[in-house]
């Protein structure tokens, strides 16, 4: 077999492995046996009304963002680097304070901080800090409030990252 | 306690407390999938082919409203409830005068060992098509039109374990609550009807399925059918081909198979076995448009010994543009034809239809 052959083969080969999954509503996951993603909520779900205090939501939820990815519109991380935190969100803090409270309620984010439980060069923040920081962070995002959703850490290195979702109100 | 200590006791406890985690609470779902229709159907009387059905009709086609959720009971444990109902959109009321039919309602368990479901759902074998009938609950071109096997059953208790490296496996069981079958005999048994499927790839760009059951038939009503289904779908760049085989066999002699077409004459309801096939296939031609295609085809042996075989073969051909990633408005055109036995008629009775119409989404 030549070598482009070779490569057209594993190129085919590689178009019949499973991709990553599409992104569906809820409506096309009621037909399927996916009762796993079904039941989850999905970024653009339409919520009732809220448990906990019973208010009516406003209607399609609005999609998570995860400011710390490349382009996310909330601004980059403070602490995947050692940057201090407070001058790298500024400048969000002040776009989401200017803006009017209608555009900021509902928007989803999901944050993260990095921190240490021992000594590291990456990142300033201890397992107490980093607390600190997350809420610097929510308070520039939803200068209005907001609920927070889920907490996690996920250890990266020697380090962790700690994530919150939250919902601006 | 020392006062270095504090610090990190404070921060132990600031990530080891639960979360404020609100309950989901419900989610609304739904579509809104109605058309305008031409239809051109034709029926058999006295061995003649003659025209059964010739004008335009709106129609709503399977538009549903459906309530899900879930909660936790505890950490390892969730509640969870899906209530969907058919609503006409056309009409206001379905042919029983009722504004609302009962889809898949269904309350359940569900945790890392996978989903247990109780209620009224559509069979692990139905489900395993995905998007392989790309015309799906539309007039003519639904792929119910021609094969057997689209059943949604009462009592159901369903299982369907956690992925596992792409694998699913679904199992459910429905008592037959002393229904009296063809054999004159009560389906009084925990599991008078079941049906089984293995999927691979679900939501993947390469899928792959195969489903059995047995005894089954719609609602609560005594079970007749055995089928074995086998489902595939590949995705290749802009292009999605799907691929589905099935047979059909009464389950005991004195049965007939379930869920025959009714819609065309030619069918009756009196088969004792059925093999089908479907090939489909779509394109995105654009970022909004979608050309589709689908070719079906069943052959079904009667139970009257002296009868030869119906065969009924589906064409089906349409667009789809997309307005969003929710609504769409599409067109198509659909025809089934049946080549039945000469004791029906000599001719070849065919029904047609062409439709605009649009899908929304929520």
């Amino acid at each position: 077999m030549t070598r482009s052959r070779l490569q057209l083969s594993l190129l085919l080969l590689a178009s019949l492995l499973p991709g990553p999954a599409m992104a569906e509503s809820d409506v096309d996951q009621a037909d399927s046996l996916r009762f796993q993603q079904f039941f989850e909520d999905k970024s653009d779900s339409i919520k009732v009304w809220r448990e906990t205090d019973g208010k009516i939501e406003s209607g399609r939820r609005k999609p998570m963002v995860k400011t710390y990815e490349e382009g996310a519109p909330a601004g980059k991380p403070a602490a995947a680097s050692a940057a201090p935190p407070a001058a790298a969100k500024a400048p969000v803090a002040k776009a989401a304070a200017a803006a009017p409270a209608e555009e900021i309620r509902g928007l989803r984010y999901e944050i993260r901080e990095r921190y240490t439980l021992d000594r590291s060069d990456d990142t300033p923040y201890s397992a107490l800090h980093v607390v600190t920081a997350m809420h610097k962070q929510m308070a520039g995002l939803c200068p209005n409030g907001w609920r927070k959703y889920a907490e996690r850490s996920e250890p990266v290195g020697k380090d962790f990252f700690l994530y919150y979702e939250l919902e601006c109100l | 306690m020392k006062l270095k200590a504090l610090p990190l006791l404070l921060a132990g406890l600031a990530l080891s407390a639960p979360a404020t985690v609100l309950a989901a609470g419900p989610t609304v779902y739904g579509k809104v999938n109605a058309s305008l229709q031409k239809f051109d159907m034709e029926q058999i009387s006295g061995g003649q082919v003659v025209s059964e059905r010739d004008d335009w009709q709106m129609r709503s086609n399977a538009s549903r409203i459906g309530v899900k959720g879930d909660y936790d009971i505890n950490e390892s444990l969730k509640a969870v409830y899906k209530l969907e109902y058919e609503i006409s959109v056309d009409t206001g009321t379905n042919s029983n005068g009722r504004e609302f039919a009962a889809r898949n309602i269904v309350g359940g368990l569900q945790g890392s060992w996978g989903t247990f479901l109780f209620g009224r759902h559509d069979t692990p074998l139905k489900l395993i098509q995905e998007k392989v009938d790309r015309f799906n609950d539309l007039q003519i071109g639904d792929m119910s039109n021609f094969l057997v096997g689209e059943f949604r059953r009462d009592n159901m208790i369903m299982y369907t374990s956690p992925d596992f490296r792409g694998f699913n496996l679904t199992a459910a069981f429905s008592p037959g609550e002393s229904a009296i079958g063809a054999d004159g005999k009560e389906d009084d048994s925990l599991a008078d009807s079941a049906s089984f499927a293995l999927t691979y790839g679900a939501g993947t760009d390469l899928y792959l399925a195969l489903a059995h059951e047995q005894n089954m038939a719609s609602n609560s009503s005594a079970g007749s059918s055995d089928i074995t289904r086998l489902v595939g779908e590949v995705k290749l760049g802009a292009v999605k081909v799907g691929a589905l085989y099935q047979t059909a066999r009464q389950h005991k002699s004195e049965d007939a198979i379930a869920g025959v077409p009714s819609g065309i004459n030619q069918f009756g309801s009196s088969f004792e076995k059925q093999d089908a096939w479907l090939l489909s296939g779509e394109w995105a031609a654009t970022k909004a448009i979608v050309l589709k295609a689908q070719y079906g085809y069943s052959e079904s042996k009667p139970l009257t010994a002296n009868r030869s075989d119906a065969e009924a073969t589906q064409i089906a051909v349409g667009i789809d543009y997309k307005l969003d990633k929710n609504s769409k408005f599409y067109g198509y055109y659909a025809q089934v034809d049946v080549e039945g036995d000469s004791a029906y008629s000599t001719g070849k009775p065919s029904d047609k239809t062409i439709g605009v119409g649009y899908e929304i989404n929520f």
